[in-house]
């Protein structure tokens, strides 16, 4: 069943082209002076995202003994305890895996996930991180196929000035995409005044306020819909589909709410408690933030857009080991009112989030940039075993 | 009532009290939110096209509509007529009814025609990808090879579509019909 479809031309074609993308990632981040780090996939306590599912299996020792295991949803934090060691930079092309979520268009249960790290640096500097890093991977595949491709020297310099980047213009879906720098870059704010008519940006706070701006707009709005479910409704339908043409666009400053993992600004936001903080009940919500983070708070975080497909999802990373904790806590609340499985706590992340030196990070889907750079619709023509070919759907 | 991540393409939705087609649908998951679904609703009796966004736990209605599968016989310029293979009812359908998809109908190709309680068919759910075969293909030139590089080719319905340049005459090539853009080429 899945072997026939490997005979394809143009999966083949765009296989050779993905592992080359591979090749360029990872030349890119060594010649930045990155550490490629190798973390595990097999964990004690996956993510505590509220919204995604990890898989869990069973593993056990040579005597039997068993325990609960997960496989990551990211590698976060894994590459988190090592900047709070003391690592500087360090990047992983991983698999990550989620359950729940489609088979197919833009997502895979198992996928390949690109995650970079820095410290002392904030999500700025991430952000110039991706455009290099995007341009760099066009040259090396145009380089390939104008039969000019060489071991890069080393004279390598991050933003090359050769006559293949001068012109860094895709085709996507019938659309032209300039990736040349800089990118589009505009505040979750300034996208809802843009592309939002009505949106007053007091509407954004207040869930009453958002509901009657979702109903003028025609959304069904449900009691039960939390202050971000109606933001998503609306987003998802009148922002996203527009972001990402024709340059990419680096969508920044999340509503507090959306941070989970990142700090919130302004920035710098000194940690008041050096180590693991305290343990037990912390002290109540205020607004959903603790410390100070009111209406109108918005966290350091951005997400990037290329013809209107997410690709990345970037943090300047919370170092306030109790604010760490506070959220986790709420967001396994979260998770029990939504029914989902309850998921330790990872007690070793939550006291190296207290030793992280101010830094930033990224998450990036290595499938979807294989996607625009090969024109293709879905994952599973990116992919040589797509899940939708290995399992039966019941 | 049904949740909306059953949504899926061809199913009419009761949306607003009036019967919606889903012409498209996306699940989406955005970092740090819920699970939603994106979709394109074709009204019914008005042929407007709208977007909206459900949670995917959101409860739905869907509208039960008999669907005929049925294929393609002949056309004039302002009907089309279709044949039940199974029982042999023929069926007229209007152009404004086909609208665009009408330059993919060839003798022979099975569509599903929603028909509604006066047996009237209100709309057709035409297949989202079809196959054609390549009459003009320029032979590829060598030289401009940045980028994702395509050529000009022309179908057996006269459609031109811009493909890789491998893509050959006689070659079948698979075509999206809601964006006239080509797709792959077509597996034996």
């Amino acid at each position: 069943m899945t072997w026939g479809r490997l005979k394809n031309p143009q999966l083949q074609e765009r296989l050779k082209t993905r592992a080359r993308i591979v090749q360029m990632i990872r030349e890119f981040f060594i010649l930045e002076g990155f550490l490629e780090a190798e973390t595990p996939i097999l964990v004690p306590a996956a993510g505590q995202e509220p919204y995604l599912n990890p898989l869990r299996t069973r593993l056990w020792d040579e005597r039997g003994k068993a325990c609960d295991a997960y496989l990551i949803t990211s590698p976060e934090y894994a590459h988190k305890k090592l900047l709070a060691a003391g690592f500087d930079n360090t990047f992983e092309i991983t698999r990550a895996f989620r359950a729940g979520e489609e088979w197919g268009g833009l997502h895979n249960p198992e996928f390949t996930m690109l995650e970079w790290y820095r410290s002392h640096a904030d999500y700025m500097s991430i952000m110039q991180d991706v455009e290099r890093l995007v341009l760099h991977v066009v040259d090396g595949i145009r380089m390939r196929q104008h039969g000019k491709f060489q071991i890069p020297n080393s004279k390598f310099q991050t933003n090359p000035k050769s006559e293949l980047s001068n012109h860094p213009i895709i085709q996507y879906q019938g659309q032209s995409i300039d990736l040349s720098s800089p990118w589009q870059r505009i505040t979750m704010a300034e996208a809802w005044k843009k592309y939002v008519p009505g949106f007053a940006p007091s509407n954004s706070h207040e869930r009453e306020n958002l509901t009657a701006l979702a109903k003028a707009r025609g959304y069904k709005v449900a009691r039960t819909d939390s202050h971000d479910d109606i933001f998503f409704k609306i987003f998802l339908t009148e922002i996203e589909p527009n972001l990402g043409y024709p340059k990419p666009t680096i969508l920044y400053d999340y509503p507090a709410s959306m941070a989970s993992l990142a700090r919130l600004k302004p920035s710098p936001q000194p940690s008041p408690i050096k180590g693991e903080g305290v343990k037990g009940n912390p002290p109540p919500l205020v607004g959903g933030v603790r410390g100070g983070g009111g209406e109108g708070q918005v966290a350091e975080r951005f997400e990037v857009y290329i013809a209107g497909m997410e690709l990345a999802n970037a943090f300047s990373e919370l170092t306030d080991a109790q604010e760490q904790r506070v959220r986790f806590l709420s967001e396994q609340k979260l998770r029990k009112n939504l029914g989902k499985e309850q998921i330790p706590l990872d007690e070793d992340f939550l006291e190296a989030v207290g030793h992280l030196p101010p830094s930033a990070g990224i998450a990036l889907g290595v499938d979807r940039l294989v996607m625009l750079l090969t024109n293709a619709k879905t994952i599973e023509e990116v992919l040589a075993f797509p899940a939708g070919e290995l399992f039966d759907r019941v | 009532m049904s949740k909306a991540s059953e949504i899926s393409r061809g199913l009419v939705l009761n949306y607003k009290n009036e019967p919606h087609l889903v012409v498209e649908f996306q699940h989406v998951n955005p970092g740090k939110g819920a699970a939603f679904v994106r979709t394109r609703l074709k009204a019914l009796k008005t042929g407007k096209v709208v977007e909206n966004t459900f949670k995917s736990d959101e409860a739905i209605e869907f509208m039960e509509m008999e669907r005929k599968k049925v294929q393609y016989l002949y056309g004039t310029p302002t009907e089309q007529t279709f044949m039940d293979m199974v029982t042999y009812e023929q069926f007229s359908v209007g152009a404004e009814v086909i609208g665009q998809y009408a330059q993919y109908l060839k003798e022979g190709l099975e569509v599903v025609l929603l028909v509604n309680e006066e047996g009237i068919p209100v709309t057709v759910d035409f297949p989202k990808k079809v196959t054609l075969k390549v009459t003009e293909a320029p032979p590829a030139v060598k030289g401009d090879t940045s980028g994702n590089v395509t050529k000009e080719i022309v179908l057996e319905n006269g459609l031109k579509v811009r493909t890789p340049l491998f893509i050959k005459e006689d070659d079948r090539v698979v075509v999206n019909t809601d964006t006239g853009e080509y797709v792959e080429r077509a597996q034996e």
